[in-house]
């Protein structure tokens, strides 16, 4: 038996580490999805109170100046604006579990169709902004970083570092609008706005993402001069690895992980809108059209944006813990890579 | 030490922006189909439309797609001239107006637009049942009877009340006329093009809300207006306009030849002063300080009014948007019909004097901060703050504005009312003036002048211009004397066209049906 039971134990062993290996998988999708539920639920009764929150009444200001009260008394009724707020609430929360986000105050028109037709311009620009971001910044980062190691080439650390700073701390609207007064009126080489067309996202791209390449590079350079101070790059280069291998295979690995949680910060913040890019190209993104909604009490408008943006945000971050737990188990747990 | 197990995350992102390229982009630059050289007339508006239901538009944009897609009964051309429409003549009295249809009519699928169809567009948008806008300054108090004649292709209106103001009314674009399978279909109308639905000179072929809207000319359109100050140049066979909510964006497209117009209230008008641009420009806003009149507020005491009025002064405030708008005699500009010019019916700066009444006095002032920032109630603040008052100023946006002060359901004394008045007239601004308070009426300030109520009558019960005027004037000193209103300023936009387009401003808004290409 006990032979029996050590032989039992000894084929349970592969398994039982196999369900060992699985477990944080398990419970890092546990811990996701009971967060993912709970954001949910804030999310759904928190936009639905900060609207009310908001004072002005949106009839009124939807009617304009020259309605009558009759007029605003009709459109609030054909709001739905006299229910009382829990009946509204509740019709929010039905609508929600169908899949309805509502319909537009101000246009009529449903709420998941304005984000259907906003969410593509701003994902393009997002996207783009961010591949651009890191096919530059981390490259650049470990460029800087590998050239001024040791102390060298001080004179290009201080450029490097005042360039970035300077980029890096230059407002979107003062960047874009020097984009636009070179590239569009001097030159003439690209469209001033609008959307639609390939040159169009020249501009409104670069206006995104040269600031924010400019502080990723800068941490990009600072983890890379940490690391390269590790012992076992320093093993690497004993073993007179090509620098290619070196940087690449074991640099970069290590890099990525502070890197690709800024960038999925930073994409997060960027599906949310940019506002002021996408006014000054006339994009006709998400972070304009709330804005509009704000300004205009469009509730469910507001309310659907930020649910949905929310839940993107959310689904973001959960992609980049699957990235970084692929690139490094170690995380799945919440132990920090060491 | 780990390796990166693959590079599909950062092909998948790749991969997924250019799909997204795909989708939002085409093929074509956006920029080379402008006037010069093509038939498409490309021009800007800072807001997106509301509605494109003509009897429901309440804002620039929708007015503008209305123009384009709806035409209406009467025109109406720089000074108050009424010019034919869909009515090839007319006849109007205080209380009736007959209209006689241009013969083969028809609709935008082709099909006759009969006199009874033009009844039913015009009775949908004045029972007020439908929520439409506008209708007031064409019907007055009351429902109207409308009737047709088909045979004689007449259209009667028979008003409940006298309401001079008819033919105004019927020429503004919330009167558009709308074909029976728009009527049918209201959702539909508000939400875009509606087959068979138009009457105006364009149709809309393209909408992407947010971003762009194409029109297309189209054949069978008989009822065009003839405006005095038509541009020169050829009728372009499409429009396409573009929601630009940033003015220096738009004049960026301007300059780079991607618009062929656009309205511009702020410096950027300045940049278009030399180098070929079409500059026009008319008052935007009218801007004028209201007071809450109801007991226990400072403005219930006429002396205060007086005060106020006395505080401010018009030419400094215009100064505050530029110095290029007009200081005003009355609620509304000059253009108006029947407006005051007369400077004396008007308090006189008087800081000394004003000092003497409002030391002391605690003023709530509320304003909107759509307008400059809000930089003309910084400026009514500090000259009355000068003329010894404690003034609480909040600058908030149009929607709590609105809510606090023209629904007076908010804390306030003074405020500093930003008209649009789109129509034009002395009538749009009075009828905030006059009347029930809220919420039963519009009378936001709580006024009470029984002589301005009487002139209001007087002038909308006048059968000919003078008589109107009279009551007009009537009207506006009484108001002007108990300082129930003080004028301020107006706010002008320039109106810029590029070096191949032209357009008409018709009564201080450009008129879309004139846009022309210079060849």
């Amino acid at each position: 038996m006990i032979g029996l039971a050590g032989a039992s134990a000894q084929g349970d062993a592969p398994a039982r580490k196999r369900r060992s290996a699985s477990r944080p998988w398990l419970s890092f999708l546990l811990r996701r999805l009971a967060g993912f539920a709970a954001v949910l639920a804030t999310l759904v009764v928190v936009t639905f109170g900060m609207v009310q929150l908001i004072p002005g009444d949106p009839a009124q200001a939807l009617a304009g100046v020259n309605a009558t009260d009759q007029q605003v008394g009709l459109l609030r009724s054909e709001l739905g604006l006299d229910r009382p707020l829990a009946a509204r609430f509740g019709s929010y929360v039905t609508g929600l579990l169908h899949g309805d986000l509502g319909t537009s105050f101000q246009t009529r028109e449903p709420v998941a169709d304005v984000i259907a037709a906003r969410m593509p311009f701003t994902a393009e620009l997002a996207l783009l902004a961010i591949v651009v971001v890191l096919a530059v910044a981390v490259p650049l980062g470990m460029a800087v970083a590998v050239a001024t190691r040791g102390g060298r080439r001080r004179r290009l650390d201080a450029a490097f570092t005042f360039c970035t700073g300077l980029v890096g701390a230059t407002p979107e609207y003062v960047l874009g609008t020097l984009l636009v007064l070179v590239f569009a009126i001097k030159l003439g080489a690209l469209p001033a706005a609008g959307a639609g067309s390939v040159p169009a996202l020249v501009l409104p791209v670069v206006a995104v993402a040269l600031p924010t390449t400019c502080v990723l590079a800068r941490i990009v350079r600072r983890e890379a001069a940490v690391v390269f101070g590790q012992d076992y790059m320093r093993v690497a280069r004993g073993r007179r690895l090509p620098a290619l291998t070196l940087y690449t295979r074991h640099a970069l690995p290590n890099l990525l992980t502070g890197t690709l949680t800024m960038g999925g910060l930073m994409l997060a913040g960027l599906l949310g809108g940019t506002v002021i890019v996408e006014s000054v190209f006339a994009w006709p993104g998400m972070g304009t059209r709330v804005v509009e909604a704000i300004l205009n009490r469009d509730y469910p408008v507001i309310q659907g944006t930020v649910l949905v943006l929310g839940i993107l945000a959310t689904l973001l971050n959960t992609l980049v813990d699957v990235l970084l737990g692929l690139l490094d188990p170690r995380t799945l747990t919440g132990r920090s890579p060491s | 030490m780990t390796r990166p197990r693959s590079a599909a995350p950062a092909a998948l992102a790749v991969s997924a922006a250019l799909a997204l390229a795909a989708c939002t982009t085409s093929s074509s630059s956006g920029g080379g189909d402008g006037a010069k050289g093509s038939a498409t007339f490309r021009f800007a508006a800072t807001s997106d439309a509301n509605t494109f239901d003509p009897a429901k538009g309440t804002a620039s944009t929708d007015y503008a797609i209305a123009r384009l897609q709806y035409a209406t009964l009467i025109n109406r051309d720089n000074g108050n001239k009424i010019i034919a429409g869909l009515a090839e003549k007319w006849q109007a009295a205080p209380t009736t107006g007959t209209f006689t249809l241009r013969a083969g009519l028809t609709c935008s699928d082709g099909t006759p637009l009969t006199a009874t169809a033009v009844a039913a567009s015009l009775k949908r948008w004045a029972d007020p049942r439908n929520g439409g806008s506008g209708y007031v300054y064409a019907f007055g108090q009351g429902t109207p009877t409308i009737t047709a004649d088909d045979a004689a292709r007449t259209v009667t209106v028979a008003l409940a009340k006298p309401w001079s103001d008819l033919l105004v009314g019927l020429s503004l674009p919330n009167a558009g006329i709308v074909c029976p399978s728009g009527l049918k279909d209201p959702k539909a109308l508000a939400q875009g093009p509606v087959k068979g639905a138009g009457t105006g000179a364009y149709t809309l072929t393209d909408a992407r809300r947010g971003q762009s809207y194409t029109f297309e000319r189209r054949d069978g359109y008989k009822a065009a207006p003839v405006f005095a100050g038509a541009a020169a140049g050829s009728s372009p066979a499409g429009l396409r306009l573009s929601i630009v909510s940033n003015e220096s964006t738009a004049a960026n497209q301007l300059s780079t030849g991607q618009l062929d117009y656009a309205p511009l209230t702020g410096p950027d008008a300045a940049r278009f002063a030399k180098g070929g641009y079409g500059l026009k420009s008319a008052p935007l806003l009218r801007m004028f300080l209201v007071f809450n009149e109801r007991e226990g507020r400072p403005g219930a005491d006429p002396a205060v009014r007086r005060a106020v009025a006395q505080a401010v002064d018009p030419a400094a405030f215009n100064k505050v948007f530029g110095g290029k708008g007009q200081v005003m005699r009355s609620w509304s500009d000059s253009g108006s019909q029947c407006v005051n010019t007369d400077a004396s019916l008007v308090p006189a700066t008087d800081a000394a004097a004003a000092r003497k009444k409002l030391a002391g006095v605690k003023i709530k002032l509320v304003g909107t901060n759509a307008i400059a920032n809000g930089s003309g109630n910084a400026y009514v603040q500090e000259a009355l703050r000068a003329a010894g008052a404690d003034v609480a100023l909040r600058n908030v946006d149009n929607a709590t504005w609105a809510t606090d002060v023209l629904a007076d359901k908010g804390d306030w004394d003074v405020t500093v009312m930003a008209h649009l008045n789109f129509a034009g007239t002395l009538t749009s601004g009075a009828l905030l003036l006059t009347g029930p308070t809220p919420p039963q009426g519009r009378n936001f300030g709580g006024i009470t002048n029984t002589a301005f109520a009487a002139g209001i009558g007087k002038a909308m019960a006048a059968g000919d211009e003078a008589a109107k005027c009279a009551g007009w004037a009537e009207a506006q000193k009484a108001l002007l004397e108990r300082a129930d209103v003080v004028p301020l300023a107006t706010v002008p936009v320039a109106f810029v066209f590029g070096e191949n387009a032209d357009g008409a401003i018709v009564n201080g808004t450009p008129e879309p049906s004139t846009f022309r290409i210079k060849s």
